[in-house]
């Protein structure tokens, strides 16, 4: 997402919530900037354990006034004042996002308007779309830079399975009851041209054991399959489930191929 | 790790049938006798008349009631055993057992009875045999295999690969928490999982370890029960921050399956991903249990001192 824009994601789950609001933490982090987030509530373990994943904060992280992410109160009153606080500190820049979880306007948008037309904030508004009023998107467009897409293979709330450039990206819980993602998975995989598919798991919190037998039976054979960011865990069934079919093929790596390391 | 001559050991010996129990029994008294050790025997008339034909003196042999072994403690037992070494002496006691299963047939007490006799054995100068027959007691093979750190062979103790790490019984801890929980719910069930180990104090990565194993446990009860409805779970856990959280997952199922070994692969493919899922788990152990008409599988993480 450019620098200093102001869009809005409407989402459907909130598999799509953590994927979505997780990626935009992450950059800002890894841009230098300060990363403010408000309303998240209950999901606030799964965005830090999102930010632990993608190595941008240590294991024992916690946020804290201080901190490069930081929870800010649901207060669009104390916004202006927070942000110039940051900005002293010496950030880059600074980001907002979080959680709308209430239908109708949000109360940030107007303090936001005008703030990102005078400092270097970049914002992402998260609405979820069983929330949004008749007419709501509308307005919305018109207030923001641009709409984010969130859109996804598959997403059934457990589960999504999204697309970016030939890397697929498999996230939530997956287990062999869940005919649908397993065959969305494979569906998507095996569309792809010749080459060896790469599959990002890094969040990818649950996998059971029937299911990565099946997708490493069907999606492992030639070319092979990468798999990006495995768990220690995940690594570990995925080995001791390769062995059980030799002609498959699974690397596991840090980074997708072709990719810097972080 | 093949014990030294005059370790304390506790180790299995597989037979089929009287007459080759008769035959272990015997080459392990005449060892015994031969350095002059004392010897104890909790075994049958035909072991019993075996060893008289194949042992130049079994007076020094004492002879005792098998269901004493259903009697007495673990740790009385050996003290028992200790006092019969000769005064001053380095003696190994001998121990010969043929444990009668017949008069206690709970598989679980006779788990934890083994585990238990394994740590008494160790600290006292004991060499413990039990003679497991594996014809006439097949269900006692798997826990067997489970609780011996030794196994019998012609030519020498042998390491057991499929000795497995304590279970934390509900005796050694607090129930956490009990639940039918519905097996076409996976997500909602390893949630409810994650949030009761949470609130036990176990770390994030020993629980992803434990939630997996419990998941496939509910999943492979549903299907071994074979007809709709839930599968009863309970959690149990002990100790605390600072000694170390130790927690067991039970699962029952409402039918029998067999009783698994971490070396074999299953014959029952309903109880491969089970398998599979403990081979991935390393702060885990599983153990199958027989349990009022069904099995238990009881999944269970030690403190990682312990572990």
């Amino acid at each position: 997402m450019s620098r200093g824009a102001h869009d809005y994601v409407v989402l459907d789950s909130e598999e799509a919530h953590a994927q979505v609001v997780g990626d935009f933490v992450v950059e800002g982090v890894r841009r230098g900037e300060c990363v403010m987030v408000a309303g998240l509530g209950t999901r606030e373990p799964r965005l830090w354990a999102r930010l632990r994943r993608a190595g941008v904060v240590g294991e024992d992280w916690q946020p804290s006034d201080t901190t490069v992410v930081r929870v800010v109160a649901p207060d669009p009153a104390t916004l202006p004042d927070l942000v110039e606080s940051v900005l002293a500190e010496g950030y880059a820049g600074v980001r907002f996002t979080g959680a709308i979880t209430a239908a109708g306007e949000n109360p940030f948008e107007e303090v936001i308007g005008r703030l990102v037309d005078e400092r270097p904030m970049t914002v992402l508004c998260p609405y979820f779309r069983d929330l949004l009023l008749p007419g709501q998107r509308t307005s919305l467009a018109v207030c923001h830079d641009a709409e984010h897409d969130a859109s996804a293979e598959f997403d059934d709330g457990v589960f999504r399975l999204t697309r970016v450039g030939q890397v697929l990206h498999l996230t939530g819980e997956l287990d062999s009851g869940n005919a649908d993602a397993l065959r969305a998975v494979l569906r998507t995989t095996l569309s792809e041209d010749g080459g060896p598919a790469t599959w990002d798991v890094t969040d990818l919190r649950f996998i059971d054991v029937g299911a990565a037998d099946s997708l490493v039976a069907a999606a492992a054979g030639p070319p092979g399959l990468t798999l990006v960011g495995a768990s220690r865990l995940t690594a570990r069934l995925v080995r001791l489930l390769a062995e059980r079919h030799p002609d498959r093929q699974v690397a596991l790596a840090d980074e997708p191929p072709g990719e810097t390391p972080r | 790790m093949t014990a030294p001559a005059g370790a304390p050991v506790h180790r299995c010996a597989f037979h089929t049938g009287p007459t080759e129990a008769g035959v272990i029994a015997a080459a392990l008294c005449r060892r015994a006798v031969a350095a002059g050790s004392p010897v104890v025997a909790y075994v049958d008339d035909v072991v019993r008349r075996v060893l008289a034909e194949r042992v130049p003196d079994t007076a020094t042999v004492v002879f005792q009631e098998r269901q004493v072994l259903v009697e007495e403690e673990p740790e009385a037992l050996v003290e028992h055993w200790v006092r019969q070494a000769r005064p001053g002496a380095a003696d190994l006691v001998t121990v010969v057992c043929q444990q009668p299963f017949e008069l206690a047939p709970d598989v679980e007490r006779w788990w934890a009875s083994e585990h238990a006799m394994t740590e008494a054995v160790a600290v006292q100068p004991v060499a413990l045999t039990c003679l497991i027959d594996t014809v006439d007691h097949p269900a006692q093979v798997a826990m067997a295999l489970g609780t011996h750190p030794v196994l019998w062979s012609e030519s020498g103790d042998l390491p057991n690969p499929d000795l497995r790490v304590p279970g934390v019984l509900p005796a050694d801890g607090r129930c956490l928490a009990e639940a039918v929980l519905d097996p076409q719910t996976g997500a909602a069930n390893r949630r409810w999982w994650y949030d009761r180990l949470a609130t036990a104090g176990l770390p994030d990565g020993r629980r992803d370890e434990l939630v997996l194993v419990l998941h496939e446990a509910v999943t492979a009860a549903a299907t071994l029960n074979g007809t709709p409805g839930g599968v009863r779970v309970r959690l149990s856990v002990a100790g605390d921050a600072t000694t170390g959280i130790a927690v067991s997952g039970e699962v029952l199922t409402r039918t029998p399956c067999e009783l698994l070994t971490p070396s074999e692969v299953p014959s029952d493919r309903r109880l491969l991903m089970l398998w599979l899922a403990e081979k991935v788990s390393p702060a885990v152990s599983l153990a199958v249990l027989l349990h009022s008409g069904g099995s238990r599988f009881l999944v269970s993480a030690q403190p990682l001192d312990r572990a």
